[in-house]
């Protein structure tokens, strides 16, 4: 008599085949998702790198902006006002400052409290700069009016700073060692020639 | 009697105005017409030269005003300006431009710019090597020897960067004034001068004060010859024809000078020190110098040269001179209290007696019931003689009036003759010092004495010396002699430099006057000096008057006590230099012989020529200077010379001179010495000796003492009579030396 016989033999082998088929199938997946998942670690990688750059920088510009003080003054002026922007930051034991005025043949004046007393005296010499790397020695004779006296000599040439100019305005590019200007407070005084009474007296808030 | 005493006062009185309106009249010159040159030879300094420019003719109506400036320069537009400050111009005006002034003129000079001359650091800066001599500071190097700097003034061309611009030379600045007439020269520097110098600030216009000084002159300056001047900022602005703005500065010096020369400003008040509404270029001077900040720290120093006696201040000549016209130029010295052209003792004496006087409604002065006194003695006119007066009068204390005459103070040689009872003198008279005993740094005290005299209310004198030699360190004054006084007057009253002590005591009311003998000051000395060898520094201690006086001691009536000066000496003696004949040897230039050394040894020589018969004896020496190559070459000229001789028995140190001629030596010559003994007929050599390489280049001419111990022994021997002659030499028993041994090193 005929009819579906089942095959002991068959069936095992049949379920061998579907058996090493999954056992492929599975194989293969898990390979491809073996591949994705290293691509993926790639890309974290490749992550974590632009994050720690990203890190980085911004400690720069922290380190930096620990490091710069900007200020701006507006001074009256016998053409009307005179406006500085000045930039102190402290680098590798140098004091630079950067001094714009928008006026031009207008010498500008620096003096710091150098000997200590924590006020701006005559007898804390300074600077009288102009265009040219030339300068003055310069002392304040009185805070209140923003008077200050200069040798009437003709002035020196500076090491220590340099102008660019244009049209309408002057910077200063200043930068003094530390070690030679002996700061021991950051109190400082600016103004320039043509100022109308006294100029500013601040601190410039930068580790000396 | 009466009659006759007054009669006597009356001619003293006569006498002494006349002597006065005689010295008014004649000294200085009075004020006629008055003359300024104002020269700006620098873009950033003419707010001063306008302001004077403004002051001399609207407040002071000067006759003529010249204003050169380098203004011109760029065309900057100021109405005051007459021409360019080119070197052409200034010489112009300066000479021949000013040759029209007369000899009672008023001239003025001012100049404002920057210039040039040897800075501090000793550097040329602007300045040149002076070749005529009258740079008094020898303070350049010019590699051989130190010279004095020329400076000068800096006449800008055109402001440009490095800068453009003629130098005006000091010489030739003072050839151009001397072309002119004048009474009264005023001459202004303010304004720093150097050129760009990296190493130290240096302004010079002090430097100019020994090329312009002079009979009626007056030179002022912001600084002196080696300080900055300094200036400040102002608050005027000059734009030039490009729109440019030169920004300008006002010296510290001159700012408050010219402020106070502002008729009534509150400046002008507190200048006016004698209240007289006339600011005299003195009270304008004394303002400018108490108010420049730049003073009060240290930076600079203003000067005031106004009379060419170095026994003089400066001040007297300036005191007469004011910017304003004839009519009102001041006519006496406010502190000259008698108005004899000096302020000395004479003054500090009345004064002292009118001390504590003030005004009485009738405008006299009285104290107590006394008086009245003078009203001279109010200097301030504040109603009051008091010690504000008192100060004036020591600010001012030494100044006066001095002609050219060439002297620098009355000679006192001249009344070395005159034999009075009071003596004014110098003990001890001989202050001898040597240089074996009392090194350089040594000191030593001499008092001034005033013996016999009576009525003493003031004292004054200067003692001179060789500046130098010694310097004066220390003073003590005696102030016992009245319970009340004034002074010292001086408050510096050292001047090594020149060689001067001057020193004022007065007696102050109600003090009595002294009578007796007493020390005025003690004064202690400092050898600086070391003599030569074998020679003497030396240098009279002479006593003198101030200017304008005979005699140092005044009385009640301020007259001068008549006295006889005793001067001092001093002397400081390097002791002849020696060489010992010593027994010991060396080898110098080839020759071993006795050491001629600088001390005496311990090792015994002698030596003995005998002859038979009674001789006498002779010793000598021959000298020779020996090279290296052992060549000698005699100094004597072939017999023994600086002989002693005995005749009969004896022994001891003989002495005897020979003149030692200018010898040159190369300097590793050595002299070498050689003694000779005759006893009979021929010099024996007895022994040689010889200096060390000598390091010198020449023995000096100098009268050498030589010392012989010698011995003359007339005995019988086993040979029959001899004459035996002994030199012994080589230590303190036989010290055989040479004196007055000079080399010169």
């Amino acid at each position: 008599m005929g009819g579906l016989r089942v095959n002991f033999k068959n069936l095992i082998i049949f379920s061998l085949f579907i058996c090493l088929g999954a056992s492929l199938f599975i194989n293969v997946f898990f390979c491809m998702q073996t591949l994705d998942l290293r691509n993926e670690i790639e890309k974290q990688k490749d992550q974590i790198n632009n994050l720690t750059s990203q890190i980085d920088s911004l400690n720069d510009q922290i380190d930096d902006l620990m490091h710069t003080r900007n200020f701006t003054f507006e001074l009256p002026h016998h053409f009307g006002f005179l406006r500085m922007e000045l930039t102190f930051r402290i680098s590798e034991g140098n004091l630079s400052i950067t001094a714009k005025l928008n006026q031009t043949q207008c010498g500008f004046v620096l003096v710091f409290d150098r000997n200590g007393d924590g006020a701006i005296t005559i007898h804390d010499e300074g600077w009288l700069l102009y265009g040219s790397s030339k300068y003055l020695p310069a002392y304040v004779t009185n805070i209140t009016s923003g008077e200050y006296g200069f040798p009437m000599c003709l002035p020196f040439s500076s090491s220590f700073h340099y102008s660019t100019e244009d049209e309408n305005e002057i910077t200063f590019h200043i930068s003094f060692p530390l070690d030679t200007l002996g700061l021991q407070n950051d109190l400082a005084y600016v103004s320039a020639e043509g100022v109308l009474g006294r100029g500013v007296l601040f601190h410039f808030n930068l580790e000396v | 009697m009466t009659k006759a005493l007054c009669l006597l006062l009356g001619v003293l009185l006569m006498s002494s105005l006349w002597a006065n309106i005689a010295l008014a009249s004649t000294f200085p010159p009075q004020i006629h017409k008055r003359w300024a040159v104002i020269i700006c030879g620098w873009l950033g300094f003419m707010y001063d030269p306008d302001t004077i420019y403004d002051l001399l003719t609207t407040q002071f109506h000067f006759d003529e005003v010249m204003y050169l400036s380098t203004s011109f320069a760029t065309n900057i537009s100021n109405p005051r300006v007459s021409d360019m400050a080119n070197k052409e111009n200034v010489r112009w005006a300066l000479s021949s431009w000013l040759s029209r002034s007369d000899g009672d003129d008023l001239v003025f000079v001012y100049v404002s710019s920057h210039g040039g001359g040897c800075n501090s650091t000793g550097q040329l800066c602007g300045g040149r090597v002076d070749t005529d001599g009258d740079e008094p500071l020898k303070d350049y190097w010019d590699g051989t020897k130190w010279v004095g700097v020329d400076e000068s003034i800096f006449l800008q061309k055109y402001p440009s960067d490095p800068p453009d611009f003629e130098y005006y030379w000091d010489d030739e600045m003072k050839e151009d004034l001397s072309t002119i007439s004048f009474g009264r020269l005023v001459v202004m520097f303010q304004s720093c001068k150097t050129e760009n110098s990296t190493s130290e600030l240096s302004c010079f216009s002090g430097g100019f004060i020994s090329d312009l000084q002079g009979v009626n002159r007056i030179i002022l300056t912001c600084t002196t010859e080696k300080d900055p001047g300094f200036g400040k900022p102002i608050d005027l602005v000059y734009v030039d024809a490009y729109g440019v703005p030169w920004w300008q500065a006002t010296g510290g010096f001159s700012n408050p000078f010219f402020k106070s020369l502002v008729w009534l400003s509150q400046e002008f008040q507190n200048a006016d020190i004698n209240n007289d509404f006339i600011v005299t270029i003195k009270e304008a001077f004394e303002y400018a110098y108490s108010h420049d900040i730049y003073r009060q720290v240290g930076w600079e120093t203003p000067l005031l040269e106004d009379t060419v006696d170095p026994s003089l201040y400066e001040g007297a000549l300036a005191w007469l001179t004011s910017f304003d016209k004839s009519e009102d130029q001041p006519t006496r010295i406010p502190p000259d209290i008698n108005d004899d052209g000096y302020v000395n003792i004479k003054d500090a004496v009345i004064f002292g007696y009118a001390f504590g006087a003030q005004i009485d409604p009738h405008g006299e002065y009285w104290r107590d019931g006394e008086g009245p006194f003078d009203s001279n003695n109010d200097i301030n006119d504040d109603g009051y003689i008091n010690i504000k007066d008192a100060v004036i009068l020591g600010v001012n204390f030494g100044i006066g009036l001095a002609e050219d005459t060439g002297s620098s103070s009355v000679s006192p040689s001249t009344k070395l003759g005159s034999d009075y009872l009071t003596v004014l003198k110098v003990q001890p008279a001989e202050n001898i010092f040597y240089t074996n005993q009392t090194g350089v740094g040594g000191t030593f005290t001499v008092s001034i004495i005033a013996e016999n005299v009576s009525d003493l209310c003031g004292w004054e004198f200067i003692l001179e010396w060789n500046p130098g030699v010694i310097n004066c360190t220390g003073e003590t004054i005696n102030y016992a002699f009245w319970p009340y006084y004034l002074g010292p007057w001086l408050s510096n009253p050292m001047n090594n430099a020149e060689g001067r002590y001057h020193q004022s005591l007065s007696a102050n009311y109600p003090s009595e006057p002294f009578d007796g003998t007493a020390w005025l000051v003690n004064l202690t000395f400092q050898i600086v000096q070391a003599p030569p060898e074998g020679e003497t520094v030396s240098t009279d201690l002479t006593i003198s008057p101030t200017l304008g006086q005979s005699y140092c001691l005044i009385d009640t009536n301020t007259s001068e006590i008549a006295h006889t000066f005793s001067h001092g000496t001093y002397e400081y003696i390097s002791p002849p230099p020696k060489r010992y004949m010593r027994g010991d040897t060396q080898t110098v230039n080839s020759l071993t012989a006795y050491n001629l050394g600088k001390n005496q040894s311990s090792t015994e020589k002698l030596e003995s020529v005998e002859a038979h018969g009674s001789n006498m004896a002779y010793w000598g020496v021959r000298v020779w200077k020996r090279n290296t190559e052992g060549v000698e070459t005699e100094i004597t000229s072939g017999t023994p010379v600086a002989q002693v001789s005995r005749s009969r028995n004896g022994y001891g140190i003989q002495t005897a001179a020979w003149d030692c001629p200018n010898t040159t030596l190369a300097l590793t010559d050595s002299i070498v010495i050689r003694v000779y003994c005759k006893n009979g007929r021929s010099w024996i050599l007895i022994a040689t000796f010889t200096t060390e390489q000598l390091n010198a280049t020449a023995l000096k001419p100098a009268t050498w003492t030589l010392n012989y111990w010698t011995q003359r022994n007339y005995a019988w021997t086993e040979e029959g009579w001899m004459t035996i002659a002994d030199y012994g030499w080589g230590t303190t028993a036989y010290n055989s030396h040479i004196q007055n041994f000079k080399i010169q090193q």
